[in-house]
């Protein structure tokens, strides 16, 4: 593909939309991994694109609780061509040092030094199962829920809310689907937690909206 | 996506993508990076097949530039990627229970997540995406939630616009370029 013809056929809105045949994409992206301006309209085009699919276009103000950190959705680091079910969780217990660095360097303005912070996550199991866990805060106030997905079935990402018992919610956001096995894990400040004592985190696939949501609840004990 | 230059690739980027300096290898992987995530999402189901289909081209084009192979003519560096990836999803798709075509059922089981570096890169520019994106108009933030958050089907969406799928590329044309002018414009401010 030309330059002039990609650009006047608009390529890179119908690669978006994916009305390319497997020819015209194939010689579109020989094009755009070869052309500077038509990569970089691409790389515009990603950022713009992951952005929407991460969340941040639905909330007007441009920024949502997530967003603000009083809810920080965490993975375990990645282990590549992963066979065993196992390392997940041996990854997730190395994410530490990653939950570290966004708690002294994020919004939530907890600082330690992250030499010397530990985490106690707390296993959060379905609601289905008849758990409900009972949280304490952990260092700096933070509350870490390691989410036990379940067997539950996720595409892409994860939505999630967290809401008191009468409802109100608190927190909502979407976070990438973690590794087979492996937890969801979210921080939140125990500030966030106050006014209620028992409360329902909700996981949802937004790409299959016809699921049954999986549902968990928790308390947090009293001081 | 930090803006970067653009680059025309010469051989001097080429020399010190070879030598291993870090800043080229950085800029690199960021460049390559994102239009390689945009191929590879139309191809593979997850988010892990996705990275590891990119840090498996990265690693073998460092490589055959490494052994002295690969690209003969700077400016072909692209097309040299390009062509890796190509191989790279090739062998995915062989390999069968790792790497699913877009027709297959999806593996429920997403083994994807970045690293923690690529996460805190990616905070970096979170910030400014958002920014960028709360920037649109109302109703261009709504085409790309319809599009791209919850996948409507685009002929609906047509409907609800009352417009021609000729005319949603426009929409879409539109959103993008002033998306990109905001994202740059959030970078120098």
């Amino acid at each position: 593909m030309e330059h002039a013809e990609a650009v006047d056929t608009l390529a890179i809105e119908r690669y978006l939309l994916e009305e390319m045949t497997q020819e015209e994409r194939e010689s579109f992206e020989e094009h755009f991994f070869s052309c500077p301006e038509c990569a970089e309209d691409a790389r515009a085009a990603v950022q713009m694109t992951e952005g929407v699919r991460s969340g941040l276009a639905r909330d007007t103000a441009g920024a949502t609780a997530a967003d603000h950190g009083v809810v920080v959705p965490f993975r375990p680091a990645p282990v590549r061509w992963r066979t065993s079910v196992a390392l997940p969780w041996a990854a997730a217990a190395l994410l530490a040092v990653g939950l570290v660095y966004q708690t002294a360097a994020g919004p939530m303005s907890a600082r330690h030094d992250p030499d010397s912070f530990a985490l106690t996550p707390a296993t959060l199991r379905p609601a289905s199962r008849g758990q409900e866990a009972v949280l304490s805060p952990g260092p700096g106030g933070i509350v870490t829920l390691a989410v036990d997905l379940g067997g539950a079935q996720f595409d892409h990402d994860i939505r999630y809310e967290l809401a008191r018992a009468d409802g109100k919610t608190i927190a909502s956001g979407d976070a990438p689907t973690p590794a087979s096995g492996a937890p969801l894990l979210l921080m939140l400040p125990a500030t966030t937690l106050k006014g209620s004592e028992q409360f329902v985190l909700t996981l949802h696939n937004p790409g299959a909206p016809g699921l049954t949501p999986t549902t968990y609840r928790f308390r947090l004990r009293a001081p | 996506m930090s803006r970067l230059p653009r680059y025309e690739f010469d051989r001097a980027y080429v020399e010190r993508l070879t030598a291993g300096d870090p800043e080229t290898e950085r800029h690199f992987t960021r460049y390559f990076g994102d239009l390689l995530s945009l191929k590879l999402r139309s191809r593979l189901r997850s988010r892990e097949q996705i990275e590891d289909a990119r840090q498996e081209t990265f690693i073998r084009v460092l490589t055959a530039l490494r052994r002295g192979g690969g690209v003969k003519v700077a400016g072909a560096l692209g097309a040299f990627v390009n062509s890796v990836c190509n191989n790279v999803v090739l062998e995915m798709y062989r390999s069968g229970s790792r790497a699913l075509p877009l027709e297959e059922d999806f593996d429920a089981a997403d083994e994807s997540q970045p690293s923690i570096d690529t996460a805190i890169a990616a905070g970096e520019d979170r910030a400014r995406v958002r920014a960028a994106l709360a920037g649109l108009p109302p109703k261009e933030r709504e085409l790309l939630t319809w599009l791209f958050f919850e996948g409507r089907d685009k002929d609906e969406i047509c409907r609800d616009l009352q417009v021609d799928r000729n005319y949603l590329r426009v929409l879409l044309h539109r959103a993008k370029n002033r998306f990109r002018e905001r994202f740059e414009r959030e970078e120098t401010e």
